[in-house]
């Protein structure tokens, strides 16, 4: 007999399986075909406008979510989740209005502040379940219902003060006819994907979200990188939050709520593993992207907010059903 | 009489996954009263056709017979109820329910109002474990309380309880340390006249309970002979397509005892681990040996600060401190490579490469930045020496065979310099050439001044690499073998406790 190489003959299962690309590109692009499609028919639907001004408008509206959603994918990539986003936006909205107060010159350091009080949140949570073992759900669900509480006391009785113009304006600004939030947009998705894919501490996440018990003995400082995680995850909330404030141009408190249940689904869309170790920050985006299209074309229908929660929903059960089967084939 | 069907008939089966073919026309027979080996290395296609006889996968084409009527389960219940059960290598087992209540899964006996008398039913399943020379375990406790040891026999019962026609025993032994129990029990159902198909890698086994062998390579039958009959190097040469000449390589003891020991331990104690002293000197491979739940587990944790100790002290060469988290026991070189390979020591979702690359994966990058080429070359050093296929790198390394996931666990620490390896029976369920290339590994490392210390469940795996072998028992160290003294009969006695009944025994 012939001698062989017989470690390659003891795995036909493993043959010609090598993946030239990402496998987890697949859903992403489907998802993203998707939001297209979504954007060409409410196009279509909605006499008199044409495609780009109708994609603006989707990404410049899609843009909180987009950046809220990063963090929680990140927290899910661990197997945990942030239940504060919802919280931490409204109250980095309502801070940026209060505290700019109609001026201009207050934003030098209000952002700054801002966002250092958003990541503080983050900070606190990444702390509760690292250390205290608190699990991410009650942990972030009790932070972000304590600081709500904080964030009432101080606007209890305050007027609503107007955000500074100057945020209003680069919401609303333009360079080279692009909306300069679409500019913003594709940034932070360039430089969150670049993260989370291209940097040793995204390995690492991957590692930690993928097998804890394997992280534990190959000693990954699992501390710190969870508390990077739920920090990055309050600062993105803060990002959402500025942006929301400049855009809507005034603030409430509860501004942010309707978009905690909307980055989970983003996140679940766009293919990752609700129970952590998979999933790419493109496949969030174009979730993202997608629901906010889905909206778009609701309000051109003219549907009831019931009608609209109905279909989200079932895209979310859709989404995790196709997950189970692909992953059923995937393991064989 | 010559008319009674076999119990089970296997005819031409066939299945395939996607291109790739895991069995290709398959048939043989097993009669009453038989038990039959079933031989292969990882990725075979053992445990697709035990998947295919329990029900968990539906063969493409071909078919099975039981009895001489044809057998088509439907789903693992239905091939119980048809008198075929299972004892699956990947333990079936919910480690959140109760031993008593998995022991019956999945359908407990329930009371008039329908919900499950607990109390019963956990008298029922002592009174089964009982029956099956049982006695440590407690029926009211949860799986997940319970050493891998311990699993494996409540899987096994579970599958032998019901008294079928056809059992299925997938590496029974892979996480049990004594056998003799098992093979009581395959001797009982034998004789009632039930047919066993043992799937096993170790040879002595089969040779020991199997008049007759079948051999899969490649998801083909390449032999189906009496055991007898064959020659453990012919048998080795079926199942890899090679010749196997010798499985250990003789080579001389590379412990330098000038040099300062890499490890030593002196006096730790903790719950399960009682006054334990030794030093593993640079160069050496110390064995350690037991049965199943003396110690080792927990000894084997506390020394990477796993588990924690109430006293005595942890030596490693050049590095001042007591090691008390796994982080600083790799900064200080010392790496376990642990028991539980699928849930401790792969990453199942990274890629083979990023899981090999990970202790350095921060010299693999600029600034945080990966530089996938840099990390291929740092790779590339160490996959040589473990022998692990570069074309492997690419994929998940779920995909890989068990050994493969082995060995790139392995990389995996030399990847992370270390100079001292804690290895955890780094050879089960590892195929015959992946065994090889473990062992090559491991005579290179203490060959170039490393240190090992290495627990195996196999004997002559202890007798023939390990310079010094240490006995527990009781969780206590109660003998030391070196040179002649190290034998399989030696090593045997002392970890069933004969050297203390001896020692109390001259004591008085």
């Amino acid at each position: 007999m012939a001698p062989r190489d017989t470690s390659t003959l003891a795995e036909p299962m493993a043959r010609g399986r090598a993946p030239r690309v990402n496998p987890e590109l697949l859903p992403a692009a489907v998802v993203l075909a998707c939001a297209v499609l979504l954007i060409v028919a409410s196009t279509l639907l909605n006499a008199g406008s044409s495609f780009v001004p109708q994609l603006d408008a989707v990404l410049v509206t899609s843009i909180f979510l987009v950046v809220a959603s990063f963090g929680q994918g990140l927290t899910i990539l661990l197997g945990g989740i942030d239940l504060s986003i919802g919280v931490v936006v409204g109250l980095a909205a309502i801070m940026v209005s209060t505290l700019t107060n109609g001026s201009n010159a207050a934003i030098l350091w209000v952002v700054p502040a801002t966002l250092g009080f958003a990541a503080f949140i983050g900070l606190v949570n990444g702390l509760g379940v690292a250390l205290a073992r608190v699990p991410p759900f009650i942990m972030t669900l009790a932070s972000g219902i304590s600081f709500y509480g904080v964030g009432l006391a101080f606007t209890t009785g305050l007027a609503q003060r107007p955000v500074a113009p100057g945020l209003v304006a680069l919401m609303n600004a333009r360079v080279a006819g692009v909306p300069i939030p679409v500019v913003i947009l594709l940034g932070f998705v360039i430089v969150a994907t670049i993260f989370q894919n291209g940097t040793s501490d995204g390995r690492k996440l991957y590692a930690l979200g993928s097998s804890p018990g394997a992280a534990r003995v190959l000693g990954l400082p699992i501390a710190a990188l969870t508390i990077l995680v739920y920090t990055l995850s309050g600062l993105c909330a803060g990002i959402s939050g500025i942006l929301l404030a400049g855009y809507s141009s005034a603030a409430t408190i509860d501004i942010g709520d309707p978009l905690l249940l909307p980055t989970i689904a983003a996140v679940v869309i766009g293919g990752a593993r609700v129970v952590g170790g998979r999933g790419i920050y493109l496949g969030t985006f174009a979730g993202a992207l997608f629901l906010s299209a889905l909206e778009t074309i609701i309000t051109v229908l003219n549907l009831s907010q019931g009608v609209r929660n109905i279909i989200e929903g079932a895209i979310i059960v859709f989404a995790l059903l196709l997950q189970s089967e692909r992953w059923r084939v995937a393991r064989g | 009489m010559s008319s009674t069907p076999p119990v089970l008939e296997v005819r031409g089966i066939s299945k395939h996954y996607g291109a790739t073919v895991a069995l290709r026309d398959v048939s043989f027979v097993l009669n009453a009263g038989e038990v039959c080996g079933l031989l292969g290395e990882n990725g075979a296609g053992k445990s697709t056709l035990v998947k295919t006889l329990s029900g968990v996968e539906v063969p493409d084409s071909g078919a099975l017979f039981l009895a001489g009527s044809e057998y088509r389960p439907r789903d693992r219940n239905d091939a119980r109820r048809q008198g075929v059960a299972t004892a699956f290598q990947e333990l079936s087992l919910v480690s959140t329910l109760s031993v008593a209540v998995n022991l019956f899964l999945p359908d407990p006996a329930v009371n008039r109002a329908g919900l499950v008398a607990m109390r019963r039913l956990e008298q029922q399943a002592a009174r089964i474990l009982a029956a099956h020379g049982v006695s440590e375990i407690d029926s009211a406790a949860l799986v997940g309380e319970l050493t891998l040891g311990q699993r494996q026999r409540l899987e096994i019962v579970r599958a032998m309880f019901r008294r079928p026609r056809l059992l299925l025993l997938d590496e029974p032994t892979a996480a049990l340390s004594d056998r003799d129990w098992l093979f009581d029990l395959v001797g009982n159902r034998l004789a009632e006249g039930a047919a066993i198909l043992y799937i096993s890698h170790k040879l002595d086994e089969i040779r020991r309970l199997c008049r007759r062998s079948v051999i899969l390579r490649n998801g083909q039958k390449v032999l189906d002979r009496p055991v007898a009959e064959m020659s453990d190097d012919e048998i080795f040469r079926s199942m890899a397509g090679r010749s196997v000449v010798e499985r250990f390589v003789a080579a001389p003891s590379a412990v330098r005892t000038d040099a300062q020991p890499a490890l030593s331990a002196s006096r730790l104690s903790g719950d399960g681990v009682e006054d334990i002293s030794f030093t593993l000197m640079a160069g050496e491979i110390l064995g350690v040996a037991g049965l199943e739940g003396q110690g080792q587990a927990r000894l084997f944790r506390s020394l990477v600060g796993l588990y924690p100790l109430r006293s005595g002290r942890i030596e490693v060469a050049g590095c001042g401190r007591m090691v008390r988290s796994p982080r600083a026991a790799r900064a200080a070189g010392v790496v376990l490579v642990p028991e539980e390979r699928k849930t401790e020591g792969i990453f199942k979702d990274l890629t083979t490469i990023a899981n090999v690359s990970l202790p350095a994966i921060d010299h693999a990058s600029k600034l945080h930045f990966l530089n996938r080429r840099r990390e291929r070359a740092l790779v590339g050093e160490v996959i040589g020496d473990v022998d692990l296929p570069e074309h492997f790198l690419p994929l998940s390394i779920a995909a890989l065979s068990g050994g493969n996931q082995q060995k790139a666990v392995l990389g995996r620490a030399l990847m992370a310099r270390a100079r001292c390896l804690l290895l955890f029976d780094p050879t089960r369920g590892v195929d015959v050439g992946a065994k090889q290339s473990i062992y090559r590994m491991m005579r290179a490392f203490v060959g170039g001044g490393g240190a090992i210390l290495f627990y195996s469940t196999e004997l002559d795996e202890l007798v023939h690499l390990c310079d010094r072998c240490l006995v527990l028992y009781g969780n206590r160290i109660v003998g030391e073998l070196q040179g002649p003294a190290l034998s399989q009969e030696q090593v045997l006695s002392l970890a069933a406790g004969h050297g203390l009944e001896r020692a109390a025994v001259s004591g008085r």
